[in-house]
């Protein structure tokens, strides 16, 4: 375990007969600065921890709405699970039923919905790296004090969530719920100028991202980041044999501990087993161990071969080893994925600049009888893996089964709270210290629960025993 | 002058209205012009005390007891204004659109203990419970048509009412109707500047039905021009569950 600084317990303990309370009840009814409700209740008595996160948002049963779909409208319904992930929804979605049906969209389709990935990818790294999560480092409440103490990186940052957000709407037709995306390949594509106009400003871009990359790495230091190790099973896509890529739309499902398999219809039930835990309105996962770890961190310790020499060196710059099992690293491995993902982004706009853009017909499904068909879609979103699986009969959805990103990540935001609850208590840290600090593990895994069931609150209570 | 307080809250719903306003030009200048005290994606610790005077923004659809109980205080203080944000607020959305078995498979506990002790229902309009000042519908919102209601609404001023179809808005040569795509856009409320019809996708309705609209004739013309009834239905429930329900006589 990392040690604390010791200079901690002065600075926030409470000190003498209170450091060690005979019993102590935490009860956040939803945490800020992330989206969704998730709720974080703890009681710690004799040393012993019991207690559970999860989300307390009302269930939107999206799976059950989407029985009855024409295959056209899954992804559509896809597309609302997450305001914020709407991309990698569409593009399991999509998948599933293209892998269903048969059908394979073309190299320029694939090649677009990369760039939509990457993109959404630099979106919601850098806003949650920064807006959500800077505060957390610097100890200020929010994202608009940040515009104050810290104009120039608040300036880099809308930047290029405006860069992410254009790249998206010009593409896809809209900066959420893209129209022109469909199964099979897209209604309509952008002109050659547009996208020329995208490249120039990604490219103009990338000294901003190294900028920002540069300042965020002088803000991670021991004392803010207050990190922990606690070994885990990272859960990520990897590429596909011979491939060298940083997977996000394609690829095996890989685990740190058991390695990497293709997914399949009959496979991927035994890697997720979904369960309902007591306390929760979302499902939680599990593979060999009691919880999972999914999202940037998860991405980079299964796939560092292949992220770039590039972002290599700046992951290293801010400290990140491999294996890194501090989920307090998480933050700044979405900043690296973002500085990655700037590089992919000129690459792949150029691929498609080079070959030239042209509308391209859908491809022609028969008549699909009554039979039944399967497809599962697997993809990375931003906060980690996320799975659609759907049964069709002739041209409408039976059944849907969608394992989201923060589903996963529950059990590994639980068991970090279990592993050092104790230690913060011995610390003898203050009540608002250790609120503080379980807040931050809960935002430092990026939740969102919008996908699993909807948004977060949450509202700390320490009660000390009597 | 200080400014107005402005909370933002969300029920059942994706938050994409949300994404939309915050990653729009007019949302920096908005700051200006508003005292945003409770936004949880971006602000720690949030102001959650509804004061007299203060406008509420709801994003989703009401969805439990819980939400109905928050709605009813609300609306209490004095003076305040609701604002519904998206589809969901303003029509229940995509989850009004839940088959009474699956709501009983939750209320039997096959979602969870938890899940079965929130009495869950079909997603409905927030103005099924309480009286709404502004309504901006659309999945997702324009945040342009946000921006310029609120600034209506400080003024004391009228919002823009749309009181024509989609197909209004539609560049498309030849209706996409011809081409065998089912479309909701003649019987759809304007103002998204038919932005799906124009890449040649069916309107799906977001934006709510036309007032005085006959759907039941809408749906045997469709019948009439080839498309199967389940499939129109299937559409016009995707948005408008809710109001389709009530068109059957259900008392929802």
């Amino acid at each position: 375990m990392h040690e604390g600084h010791h200079h901690h317990l002065e600075d926030f303990g409470t000190g003498g007969a209170e450091a060690e309370p005979a019993e102590m009840i935490i009860d956040i009814t939803a945490v800020p600065r992330t989206e969704g409700d998730v709720k974080v209740h703890f009681s710690v008595k004799d040393n012993k921890v019991e207690g559970a996160v999860g989300p307390t948002e009302a269930p939107r049963i999206m799976e059950k709405v989407m029985v009855g779909d024409h295959y056209n409208e899954a992804p559509i319904h896809a597309s609302k699970f997450c305001g914020i992930c709407w991309v990698p929804h569409f593009e399991a979605s999509a998948q599933a039923v293209e892998n269903a049906l048969g059908i394979r969209p073309t190299i320029q389709t694939q090649l677009f919905r990369e760039v939509l990935a990457q993109a959404t990818v630099l979106q919601s790294n850098v806003q949650h790296a920064t807006l959500l999560s800077l505060p957390d480092l610097l100890r200020l409440p929010n994202a608009f004090s940040l515009a104050t103490s810290h104009p120039a990186v608040f300036a880099i940052v809308r930047k290029l969530e405006k860069l992410g957000n254009d790249l998206v709407k010009v593409i896809s037709g809209r900066n959420v719920g893209g129209v022109v995306l469909t199964v099979g390949g897209m209604l309509a594509v952008p002109n050659e100028k547009e996208v020329r106009d995208l490249l120039a400003r990604v490219i103009d871009a990338q000294k901003d991202m190294a900028t920002l990359g540069e300042v965020y790495g002088s803000f991670l230091t021991p004392d803010r980041l207050l990190p922990f190790a606690r070994e885990r099973e990272y859960i990520s896509l990897s590429p596909f044999d011979g491939k060298n890529e940083y997977p996000y739309t394609r690829g095996n499902y890989c685990s740190s501990d058991t390695g990497a398999v293709p997914i399949t219809v009959e496979n991927y039930k035994s890697h997720t087993n979904e369960w309902f835990p007591k306390a929760s309105t979302g499902k939680f996962t599990k593979h060999v161990r009691n919880s999972v770890t999914v999202g940037a961190l998860a991405r980079m310790n299964n796939n560092w071969n292949h992220i770039g020499p590039e972002a290599q060196a700046l992951a290293k710059a801010y400290g990140i080893t491999m294996p890194d099992y501090r989920i307090a690293m998480n933050p700044p491995a979405q900043v690296v994925e973002a500085y990655a993902s700037m590089f992919e982004l000129e690459a792949l706009l150029e691929t498609i600049l080079f070959h030239g853009i042209k509308y391209e017909a859908l491809p022609i499904v028969g008549d699909l009888g009554e039979k039944i068909r399967e497809g599962v879609g697997i993809v990375e979103a931003p906060r980690g893996l996320l799975i659609h699986h759907y049964t069709l009969q002739g041209a409408y959805l039976i059944h849907a089964n969608c394992v989201v990103p923060t589903g996963q990540n529950y059990g590994s935001m639980q068991d970090d709270i279990i592993f050092i609850l104790p230690e913060y208590i011995r610390m003898g840290l203050s009540k608002e210290e250790i609120i503080f600090r379980l807040e931050k593990i809960v935002r430092d895994h990026d939740p969102c629960s919008s996908c699993a069931v909807h948004f977060i609150l949450l509202l700390l209570k320490i009660l000390k025993g009597k | 002058m200080s400014l107005p307080r402005v909370h933002i809250k969300t029920l059942s719903g994706c938050e994409g209205c949300q994404d939309c306003l915050e990653h729009s030009d007019q949302f920096v200048p908005l700051l200006g012009a508003i005292n945003l005290v409770e936004c949880r994606l971006l602000t720690s610790p949030v102001d959650t005390t509804i004061l007299p005077g203060d406008i509420i923004i709801f994003e989703g659809a009401p969805n439990t007891n819980h939400h109905v109980k928050e709605l009813e205080e609300i609306r209490a203080v004095e003076g305040v204004l609701i604002i519904a944000m998206g589809t969901c607020a303003v029509f229940g959305g995509v989850q009004a659109n839940v088959a009474d078995e699956d709501l009983k498979e939750v209320h039997d506990g096959k979602w969870g203990e938890y899940n079965q002790t929130l009495e869950l229902k079909a997603g409905a309009p927030i103005s099924r419970y309480v009286k709404v000042d502004a309504e901006i519908p659309g999945c997702p919102i324009d945040p342009e048509e946000l921006a310029f209601i609120i600034a209506k609404l400080l003024s004391d001023g009228k919002p823009r009412e749309f009181n024509h179809a989609v197909c209004a808005e539609c560049h498309r040569v030849g209706c996409l109707l011809n081409d065998k795509e089912l479309c909701l856009a003649m019987i759809t409320v304007a103002g998204c500047k038919g932005v799906c019809p124009n890449v040649s996708r069916g309107c799906l309705g977001c934006r709510g039905f036309l007032p005085k609209v006959d759907i039941e004739q809408f749906v045997a013309m469709l019948v009439e021009k080839g498309f199967s009834e389940k499939d129109v239905r299937r559409k016009l429930n995707f948005y408008n569950a809710h109001q389709m329900k009530q068109e059957e006589g259900g008392n929802v």
